[in-house]
C-alpha cells in the first residue's frame, strides 16, 4: 500500500496561491462573505503562510503553503469525542462529515491549525453550485473540515485500478494543489516507494517537517530556501 | 430542494449521486433557470480551451460533468504553462457562472447610470444599431462612430480595425497598457521592430528585471513560473541569477537572488550607470558593438554636423556616484552589478511594465534595453529575439468607397500618432478632453468592447462625465460593469466558455503559436459572442463593410485565417510530449513531416488539441531583429529623430513664425526627450515629474498588479476576492503599504483605516505595515474598488485610481500612474 505523501519546495514556491485557488475549485470550497471573511471564518484548506523578517532594505519574504500534515501519528483524531475524523487505510487523516458534532476538539488539537469550522451553512447563489464537483460533498453548518489529499481522486484510483484487475500504482493519482502548482514545488507521491521523487526528496539534507519536535511525524515534508545570495 | 442526512450519505457512499448544498428557497435575483438541480448525467468529458483571465495564454482543459463545467486545469500539451495554472485561471469557472451576468440585450430606459433598463431581442437591438450606423453614413459622416477597444489579442483586433476602415472611421482606439501584442516603443526605435521581440528567460544566466514583475504579472506568469523553476537544479542552486530592480519587496523581489531597491523612476539612470561601468571597464563585447550598432561613437550626420555618441554621452555623465545620488543605489552595487552584468554571459535586462510608470517611460527602456546591445546579447541564446510571424492566409482585399475614404482620412479624435502622441498607436488618455470638447469633432456613436476605463483608468472619472456629451453608446460587456452601466445599449457578449476563442502567441521566447478553442458550454443566457455580431453587423449594413467581412460567422473567420497555418509547411499542431520529442529530433535533423493530409483533418486535430504551433529558436538571426535605417541596433535612433523632424516640418507649416527648429525642441519636450538637442536621440536620463508638491504631499504612490488580479475583471470571482496575496495579510478589505518606521512616525498601526490623500482625491484603507515598502513611498495593489459588477464586486475594496492623477504618457497613450504624491491621514 503506497504512502501519500507531499514535499513541498519553499525555495520554489512564489506564493501565488494557484495551489489555494485549486483546491477550492477540485473540493467544493464556498467563499465565506466579506462579513465572515473579516471575522477569519475563511475556509482554506491549502493556505498559504508568510513571514517577513528585517528591515527596508534588509527584507526577507518567505512563502510555506500549508495543507493538512496527514500526520502518521495524529493528534486531532485522538481527541475526537464521536470517531469523525480518523486515519483511514491508505494514511490518509480521514473526516466523516455526518459523524461531526462540531465541538472542535480536533480544532485545538491540531498544532498546524489545518481545520476549519462551518460558522454557518455557506449558500452559493444556485448558479454557481453548478459547477460543483460531483465527487465531494458538500458540507453544512457545524462540521468541521480540511485538506483530504484530495482522497476522492485516490478513490477513483482505486476504482480504475480495481477495474483493470490490477494493483494500485504510485503515480496514480496527485492531488489539485500539486497538478497546477506553476513551478513545481508541490510534489505529491509514494513516500515508501524508494524510487520515487518524493521519497528521493525527502532524503534531501533540505528537507524538514513542520513542529517535528511533537512528534506527529507529518507526511508532508518540505524543503528549505537556499542561500540567496552564494552565486 | 432541502439537502437531507440521506442526500449526505449518498454522496459519502463513493457511487452515490452527488447532490449539492442547495439554498433554503432562493433569492429574489435568481431566475428560475438558475435552479439548480442536480447532473444531467454523470458522464465526464474534457474540453480544450483558453484562459482568458489574463494575456498569459494558457492552454486549458475544462472538466464536465454531463456537460456542465465542474473544473478547470491546465492543458498539459500547451507550451505556454504546461498543464500548470496561475489562481486566476483556477478561478475562471465564476466567470461563467456569475449569478450577475447581463442575460439579454438591453435598452436604457431611465437617466444614464441609473441602472433602468428594457430588456430587447437581438434582432431589435441590432436593428437599432444598424439605423444609427446606415444614418450616420448617409450623412457622410462615418468618422464620428469611435470604437474603444481593450486589453486583448487574437483575431478581434484585425476584426474591429478592418470594421472601422471599411465603415469608414479612424478611431478603432484601443486602451491597451499592457500591449503584448505589439513591438515595445524601445524595440522599435533602437531595432526597428514590426512585431513582438521575446525574451529568452529560460537560456539567460543572468536576468536583471527593472520592475517587471516576472513572477507575478509580466506577460506571462506561468510561463515564466516554469521558465524560473527551470533554473533551480534538483540541488537547490541556480543555473541562473534573477537581480530585480524595483522601490518595492515584491514576492518577485522576495524570490529573486538579489533585489536592488531604487527611488521611484530611476530606472534608467541606473541602466546608464552600469553602462559606465561597462564601458569605462571595458566588459562589453566590442566586436558586436563595432559590427552591429549605431551610434556608439561620437560621428557626423549628413549635414556635417558632429553628432555626440552613446560611449560619450554615458562616460560624461553617469559617473557611478552621480548615479548612486540619483537612484539610491550604491556605487559598490552599481559596479558589482555591471561586473556581473558584463562577465556572465548571456545576460539579459528587461525594463517594461516597472518603468512604465514615469514620463522617462520610453528613455528608462531605452537605456536598460541599450544593456543587452552593449554586451551584444541580441538575437542570441539567452538574449532578446526576433519571433517567427504566423503564417495565416491574408484577409481578401477591398477597396473603400468615397465617403469611407474621406471618413478614414480624418485625423483620430484621441490624437494618436501627431503631436504629443505621435509615437502612440493609441491614446486613451485624451480621449475624454477630446470628446468634452468635439475636438477635432463630435463623436455620435461609441461602441465600448473588451475595457472598463470607468474603473481601470485614472480618468475614468472624466470619462463618464462626457458619455452624455456623446450621442449613442453602446456596450458589449457580458457584466454590469461601470461602463457598461453607463451605456445605452448593451449587447452582452458570451463569457469565454461560451464563445471561439483565438490566440495568436508571438511574444514568448522559443515558439510562434496559435491557440483556437472552440466553445465549451452552448450559452447559459441570451447573449452572443461579439465577434459574430460585428460581422452580423457588417452583413447588415451591406456595401463596402460587408465585402470586406465576408464571413457570417467567427468561427468561419478563424477556419478561413487558419488554413495558412495548414499551407505553410512548418509548424505541427500541438501533441503529446513524445511525439513532440520525435518531432523536435526530426527538426534538428533538418526534416518536417506533414502530420494530417487534408485540411480539415487539420482543422479537426487543430480544434480538438487547441494550438498550432511552431518551435523555432532563432538564434543568431540578427537580419530578423535589425530593421533599423542603419540594418544595426542604434544607440541613436534615426528612427525616432526622422519621426520627430518630419512631424516638426508638419508643426512649422501649420504655424507662422515657427522654424522647424523651434519646432524640434517644442515637441521634444512633449515627448519627454528633454531640453538637450544633443541628447534627444540618444538613451539618456530625464527626471520623472511627479506630481504633488513635497511638503503636503510627502510619499511617492506606487501602484501594482497582483497575481490573483487582472485589473478589474475579476472582480465578480468571489475566491479571488478572498485571497487577493499571499505576502501580506489580506482578505477583501483594501489595504495601503506602508513602512513601520514611516508608520511610527505618523501613529499609524497596523490593521488601522486611514485615507491616502493626494491633490486630487482621496480613498480609504487599512493600513499594512510592510517592511518592503520604500520608507518615503506607499504602495496600493490596482484591480478593486467596483462600484457596480455584481454581489462580490460592488463596493468592496478601493480603486487606486481615485487619487492616482496620470502623466502623460507618449507611449502607450494610457497615463503614467506612477508619478502622484500622496499623504496618509489617520481615520
Amino acid at each position: 500500500m503506497p504512502r501519500w505523501a507531499m514535499v513541498i519546495d519553499i525555495d520554489k514556491c512564489t506564493g501565488c496561491q494557484a495551489c489555494v485557488l485549486a483546491c477550492k475549485a477540485e473540493n467544493n470550497i464556498p467563499a465565506v462573505s466579506r462579513e465572515e471573511s473579516a471575522r477569519g471564518r475563511s475556509i482554506s484548506w491549502m493556505r498559504i503562510l508568510h513571514e517577513v523578517e528585517g528591515e527596508y532594505p534588509d527584507v526577507r519574504l518567505r512563502f510555506i503553503p500549508r495543507p493538512c500534515m496527514h500526520c502518521d501519528n495524529p493528534p486531532c483524531t485522538k481527541v475526537c469525542p464521536v470517531m469523525a475524523t480518523y486515519k483511514d487505510r491508505d494514511g490518509i487523516v480521514a473526516q466523516i462529515y455526518p459523524r461531526c458534532i462540531g465541538c472542535r476538539f480536533c480544532m485545538a488539537a491540531c498544532p498546524y491549525t489545518v481545520k476549519y469550522f462551518n460558522w454557518h451553512t455557506y449558500e452559493m447563489p444556485n448558479l454557481q453550485q453548478r459547477m460543483h464537483n460531483p465527487d465531494v460533498s458538500v458540507r453544512t453548518k457545524g462540521v468541521v473540515e480540511k485538506c483530504t489529499f484530495c482522497h476522492h481522486r485516490l478513490q477513483r484510483a482505486h476504482d480504475e485500478a480495481r477495474r483493470q484487475g490490477r494493483p494500485l500504482e504510485a503515480g496514480s493519482y496527485t492531488t489539485a494543489c500539486s497538478q497546477t502548482c506553476p513551478t513545481g514545488a508541490i510534489r505529491f507521491g509514494d513516500l515508501d516507494d524508494r524510487d520515487s521523487e518524493v521519497a528521493r526528496l525527502a532524503k534531501s539534507p533540505r528537507a524538514f517537517r513542520l513542529l517535528a519536535e511533537l512528534g506527529t511525524q507529518p507526511k508532508v515534508i518540505y524543503l528549505t530556501e537556499r542561500d540567496r545570495h552564494a552565486t | 430542494m432541502r439537502y437531507t442526512r440521506r442526500h449526505f450519505l449518498q454522496t459519502l457512499g463513493g457511487a452515490g449521486v452527488g447532490l449539492a448544498l442547495s439554498s433554503f428557497g432562493f433569492a429574489a435575483s435568481e431566475k428560475p433557470e438558475d435552479l439548480h438541480d442536480t447532473w444531467p448525467d454523470r458522464q465526464e468529458t474534457w474540453s480544450i480551451s483558453i484562459c482568458q483571465q489574463c494575456p498569459g495564454g494558457c492552454g486549458i482543459r475544462v472538466r464536465q460533468v454531463g456537460g456542465r463545467p465542474v473544473k478547470i486545469e491546465g492543458n498539459p500539451d500547451h507550451p505556454v504553462n504546461q498543464g500548470r495554472l496561475c489562481p486566476k485561471g483556477q478561478s475562471a469557472l465564476h466567470a461563467l457562472y456569475d449569478p450577475d451576468r447581463i442575460r439579454t440585450p438591453l435598452l436604457r430606459t431611465g437617466k444614464r447610470g441609473a441602472g433602468a433598463w428594457k430588456p430587447l431581442g437581438w434582432d431589435e437591438a441590432l436593428g437599432m444599431l444598424r439605423q444609427r450606423l446606415a444614418g450616420l453614413q448617409a450623412q457622410g459622416e462615418p468618422h464620428r462612430l469611435a470604437i474603444l477597444g481593450g486589453q486583448y489579442r487574437g483575431f478581434m483586433d484585425p476584426l474591429w480595425r478592418r470594421f472601422a476602415h471599411a465603415y469608414g472611421t479612424p478611431n478603432y482606439i484601443r486602451l491597451n497598457c499592457l500591449q503584448t501584442d505589439q513591438a515595445m516603443l524601445a524595440h522599435v526605435l533602437s531595432q526597428g521592430a514590426q512585431a513582438p521581440l521575446s525574451f529568452d528567460l529560460r537560456h539567460a544566466r543572468l536576468i536583471l528585471s527593472f520592475g517587471c514583475n516576472l513572477l507575478e504579472t509580466w506577460q506571462s506568469p506561468v510561463h515564466v513560473a516554469r521558465a524560473y523553476a527551470d533554473t533551480v537544479s534538483a540541488a537547490g542552486g541556480r543555473t541562473a541569477r534573477l537581480v530585480q530592480v524595483d522601490p518595492r519587496f515584491s514576492p518577485t523581489a522576495a524570490k529573486a537572488d538579489q533585489w536592488v531597491p531604487i527611488e521611484p523612476g530611476r530606472d534608467g539612470a541606473l541602466a546608464l550607470g552600469l553602462a559606465y561601468v561597462l564601458i569605462r571597464e571595458n566588459l562589453y563585447d566590442d566586436q558586436f558593438v563595432r559590427n552591429f550598432t549605431f551610434g556608439f561613437h561620437d560621428w557626423v550626420d549628413d549635414h556635417g554636423v558632429r553628432q555626440r555618441g552613446y560611449r560619450s554621452v554615458v562616460l560624461d555623465t553617469y559617473e557611478p556616484s552621480h548615479v548612486a545620488e540619483i537612484t539610491g543605489v550604491p556605487v559598490e552595487t552599481i559596479i558589482q552589478l555591471a561586473r556581473e552584468f558584463g562577465a556572465r554571459k548571456p545576460a539579459l535586462a528587461i525594463g517594461s511594465r516597472g518603468v512604465s510608470q514615469y514620463s522617462n517611460d520610453n528613455l528608462s527602456r531605452l537605456a536598460v534595453h541599450s544593456l543587452n546591445a552593449l554586451v551584444g546579447n541580441i538575437g542570441q541564446k539567452g538574449g532578446v529575439l526576433g519571433q517567427n510571424v504566423l503564417p495565416f492566409t491574408p484577409w481578401p482585399s477591398f477597396e473603400l468607397d468615397g465617403a469611407a475614404r474621406r471618413g478614414v482620412a480624418m485625423p483620430r479624435v484621441d490624437g494618436a500618432g501627431q503631436g504629443r502622441y505621435l509615437l502612440s498607436t493609441d491614446a486613451f488618455q485624451a480621449l475624454p478632453q477630446n470628446l468634452k470638447a468635439d475636438k477635432p469633432y463630435s463623436i455620435d456613436t461609441l461602441l465600448i468592447y473588451g475595457t472598463n476605463p470607468l474603473l481601470s483608468h485614472p480618468s475614468g472619472a472624466g470619462f463618464s462625465g462626457v458619455l452624455d456629451h456623446v450621442g449613442f453608446v453602446v456596450s458589449f460587456s457580458p457584466y454590469y460593469d461601470e461602463t457598461a452601466m453607463m451605456a445605452d445599449l448593451v449587447l452582452p457578449d458570451h463569457t469565454p466558455l461560451e464563445r471561439w476563442l483565438d490566440d495568436p502567441l508571438t511574444q514568448l521566447a522559443g515558439f510562434s503559436a496559435f491557440s483556437i478553442a472552440p466553445p465549451v458550454v452552448s450559452p447559459l443566457f441570451e447573449t452572443r459572442s461579439t465577434g459574430d455580431v460585428v460581422l452580423r453587423l457588417a452583413a447588415m449594413l451591406g456595401g463596402v463593410p460587408a465585402l470586406a467581412l465576408p464571413w457570417k460567422s467567427y468561427e468561419d473567420l478563424l477556419r478561413f485565417s487558419a488554413r495558412g497555418l495548414f499551407e505553410a509547411g512548418f509548424g505541427h499542431v500541438i501533441s503529446i510530449p513524445e511525439r513532440e520529442g520525435f518531432r523536435q529530433l526530426l527538426r534538428q535533423r533538418g526534416y518536417w513531416r506533414r502530420e494530417l493530409a487534408t485540411f480539415d483533418d487539420f482543422w479537426k486535430a487543430l480544434v480538438s488539441r487547441g494550438a498550432w504551433w511552431d518551435a523555432e529558436e532563432n538564434y543568431g538571426a540578427l537580419a530578423m531583429v535589425l530593421h533599423t535605417p542603419s540594418r544595426r541596433y542604434e544607440f541613436y535612433s534615426q528612427t525616432l529623430r526622422r519621426q520627430v523632424e518630419e512631424e516638426a516640418r508638419k508643426l512649422a507649416e501649420r504655424e507662422k513664425g515657427l522654424d522647424v527648429g523651434a519646432a524640434v525642441k517644442r515637441l521634444a519636450g512633449e515627448l519627454h526627450l528633454g531640453q538637450n538637442e544633443q541628447l534627444f536621440y540618444l538613451p539618456h536620463y530625464e527626471e520623472p515629474s511627479f506630481r504633488g508638491e513635497d511638503r503636503s504631499y510627502p510619499l511617492h504612490f506606487g501602484s501594482y498588479k497582483l497575481m490573483s488580479r487582472y485589473g478589474g475583471r475579476t472582480g465578480n470571482q468571489p475566491w479571488l476576492q478572498e485571497h487577493p496575496a499571499a505576502f501580506i495579510e489580506s482578505d477583501w478589505d483594501p489595504w495601503v503599504e506602508i513602512n513601520p518606521v514611516t508608520a511610527r512616525r505618523l501613529n499609524i498601526q497596523d490593521g488601522e483605516w486611514v485615507w491616502v490623500e493626494s491633490s486630487k482625491g482621496r480613498l480609504r484603507a487599512k493600513a499594512r505595515l510592510y517592511p518592503g515598502t520604500r520608507p518615503n513611498m506607499v504602495n496600493m495593489a490596482t484591480g478593486a474598488g467596483h462600484t457596480a459588477m455584481g454581489r462580490w464586486a460592488q463596493g468592496v475594496g478601493a480603486n487606486p485610481n481615485e487619487v492616482i492623477l496620470p502623466g502623460s504618457d507618449v507611449v502607450r497613450g494610457f497615463g503614467t500612474l506612477g508619478e502622484t504624491r500622496v499623504r496618509i491621514v489617520k481615520l
